[in-house]
């Protein structure tokens, strides 16, 4: 029976002498965690709380002070654990002068892939993250959301069951930023198991099915979204059409009183500025949609005319 | 195995290819390829002596940029990758550390290949073409000393057949070779400090300090085998040490020996291309196992 968890964190522990200040920096206090297979966790927490450091500690990119941890069973560090991982470093640099096909091509022959099976593996993957314009351009030329991608895709390569992604939204454009948690959750449904880091905390909501909170290298709370966030004692009403008029109002809050609300507070209904920015996008993508096909149409009924006026 | 042999050979191409796009590099390799081209000019001496003289500038100018472009590719190529943030993603792939530091290594011996192919080859035609001149300007001097027809004949052959003999000696790609191995020892040697410490600079400075301790190191091997000598035990144990980790650079003399004129055998030159072997061979297991411990 495969273990249920995909990750298994015990005790893991980092501290980091600073010799020159004759001090202990602990970026990890002794962390036990477990993460469940196929869902997409979150850790989050202020710069410096310790979420790279603990998915470094998993990949054994540094040494754990104390404690271990287990990938799917498999003890870290270990090349099998990280047959299983793949893994996208906060801010990834590749080698600027490949292209983003020789990028993939690298990384695959390092994750054991090879011949017709990397060709059609990079296609999928240029597909899946969307790169189709990046393939033969330089890494120099990449914005940040392209490498963002290009690092997806690296580390998706070898078709790992674990993720681990290091704020992979800072830095890019809301648009990148919302393809990337779209990613995210296409990816869990593909049956990976997803933990990311990101110190944007609106972000993380819409994605994240658990969190973890750090601060100063400590766990201060673990659980799911709505054991964290959902306030038993409170209701939201969101209606459209009431009446917004004191005396409309007051009618509205006698009404909610009698079926025993204490407290009644009125808020006009307000969107995301997020929500309202794919909005305008979105609308101005379509409007442009829209008119190439009525230009292309127009086009097209003016040669026709002019051909048919040929024939004449 | 197979897999192990695909990863390193990955990154040893990935390290060329870098390494080729590094403008100090290629200004260095340029420098090196002008240096060996314009030694025909300087060479104004005797007749006889212009060949050996070319032999010996060359094989000088090969070693001193190929020690540079050596130390300097070697020693920046871990800090370099760990600026670039690429070392993270290679070593979250399942890539073995010691992969990693063949890979990067076997790269930088493919470089100085390069570099050192490019110098010969441009190398072999300044000897080729000073040959020519010497043989020309011989033929004239014979020609206009109005020495008998026959005799003339026979002259101008021995010549030609001596400077001939001198430019294009086997013996000279024994050299060659040798150079190469010398090269290959010092990128080894960077290797193994630049894993213990952050700084290129430093790891240049300390490799270099190594490679001229190096040509001093049959002294201290002597002092350790010999009884006599009165040192403590603690100038002992450090001569030791150098006598073990600092390879023995003294017995690449024999390409100096070879311009003055004596014979290097082959079986010389495979025995110090053995010793290049064995040594490298040992700095890169010194090396994957410091890197293994590394933090990153
Ligand atoms: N190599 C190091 N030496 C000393 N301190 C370090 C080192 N790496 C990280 N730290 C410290 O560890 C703490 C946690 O860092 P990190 O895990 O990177 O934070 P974040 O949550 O922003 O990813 C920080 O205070 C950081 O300064
Ligand atoms: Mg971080």
């Amino acid at each position: 029976m495969p273990p249920a968890n995909a990750v298994e964190i015990r005790g893991l522990t980092k501290r980091y002498r600073l010799p020159w200040k004759r001090k202990v920096l602990v970026a990890l206090s002794p962390l036990d965690l477990d993460i469940r297979a196929g869902e997409v966790f979150g850790l989050l927490g202020p710069n410096g709380c310790g979420k790279s450091t603990t998915m470094k500690l998993l990949l054994g990119l540094i040494k754990p002070t104390a404690g271990e941890a287990r990938i799917f069973g498999e003890k870290v560090p270990s090349l099998q654990s990280r047959r299983r991982m793949g893994f996208l470093p906060e801010n990834p640099y590749f080698y600027k002068f490949l292209n983003g096909d020789e990028t993939l091509r690298f990384y695959g022959k390092l994750s054991g892939l090879g011949g017709k099976a990397l060709d059609k593996r990079i296609d999928e993957l240029i597909h899946l993250v969307g790169l189709e314009n990046g393939r033969d351009r330089p890494l120099s030329a990449y914005s940040k959301g392209m490498l963002q991608r290009i690092g997806l895709a690296q580390a998706l390569l070898h078709d790992p069951d674990l993720l681990l992604l290091d704020e992979p939204t800072a830095g890019v454009d809301p648009m990148g930023s919302r393809d990337i948690r779209d990613m995210i959750l296409r990816l869990r449904g593909m049956g990976k198991t997803v933990i990311f880091s990101s110190h944007l905390l609106e972000q993380v909501e819409e994605v994240a099915d658990r969190v973890a909170i750090f601060h100063l290298g400590i766990k201060l709370m673990e659980g799911t979204l709505d054991e964290l966030l959902i306030d038993r004692d409170r209701t939201q009403i969101t209606a459209a059409g009431l009446p917004s008029d004191a005396a409309g109002r007051a009618r509205t809050e006698e009404a909610l009183r009698s079926q025993g609300a204490t407290s009644v507070e009125f808020t006009s209904s307000r969107r995301s500025l997020e929500s309202l920015f794919m909005d305008v996008i979105a609308k101005r993508k379509a409007e442009a949609r829209a008119e190439d096909a009525r230009v292309a149409a127009a086009a097209t009924e003016a040669n026709s005319r002019t051909s048919a006026g040929d024939t004449k | 195995m197979m897999e192990s042999v695909q990863r390193i050979f990955a990154l040893a191409r990935i390290t060329l290819l870098e390494a080729m796009r590094q403008k100090v590099l290629n200004i260095l390799i340029l420098f090196a390829v002008i240096a060996v081209g314009t030694s025909l000019y300087f060479s104004t001496l005797k007749s006889d002596e212009q060949i050996k003289f070319l032999l010996d500038f060359c094989f000088g100018a090969m070693t001193v940029f190929g020690l540079f472009i050596a130390l300097i590719s070697t020693a920046y190529m871990i800090p370099n990758e760990l600026e670039n943030r690429t070392i993270y993603t290679i070593l979250a792939k399942p890539v073995r550390r010691s992969e990693f530091i063949v890979g990067k290594y076997l790269g930088v011996v493919a470089l100085l290949g390069v570099v050192t192919l490019l110098m010969s080859i441009v190398f072999l035609i300044v000897l080729n073409v000073q040959a020519q001149i010497n043989i020309a300007s011989y033929t004239q001097l014979v020609e206009q000393e109005g020495v008998p027809e026959l005799d003339k004949r026979q002259l101008i052959t021995t010549n030609t057949n001596t400077v001939l003999a001198q430019a294009q000696d086997p013996m000279i790609l024994q050299g060659i070779l040798l150079v190469y191995a010398r090269l290959c020892i010092v990128a080894a040697m960077a290797m193994v400090i630049s894993t213990i410490t952050t700084s290129a600079i430093f790891t240049v400075c300390t490799t270099f300090m190594f490679y001229v301790i190096g040509h001093m190191q049959g002294y201290a091997r002597d002092v350790v085998m010999d009884p006599t000598e009165q040192y403590g035990p603690i100038q002992k144990a450090l001569l030791s040490c150098i006598a073990a980790l600092i390879p023995n650079m003294r017995s690449f003399s024999a390409i100096d020996e070879m311009v003055l004129g004596t014979k290097v055998t082959w079986d010389m030159t495979f025995g110090l291309l053995g010793y290049s072997a064995f040594y490298i061979t040992c700095a890169i297991a010194l090396a994957s196992l410091l890197f293994s411990e590394r933090e990153l």
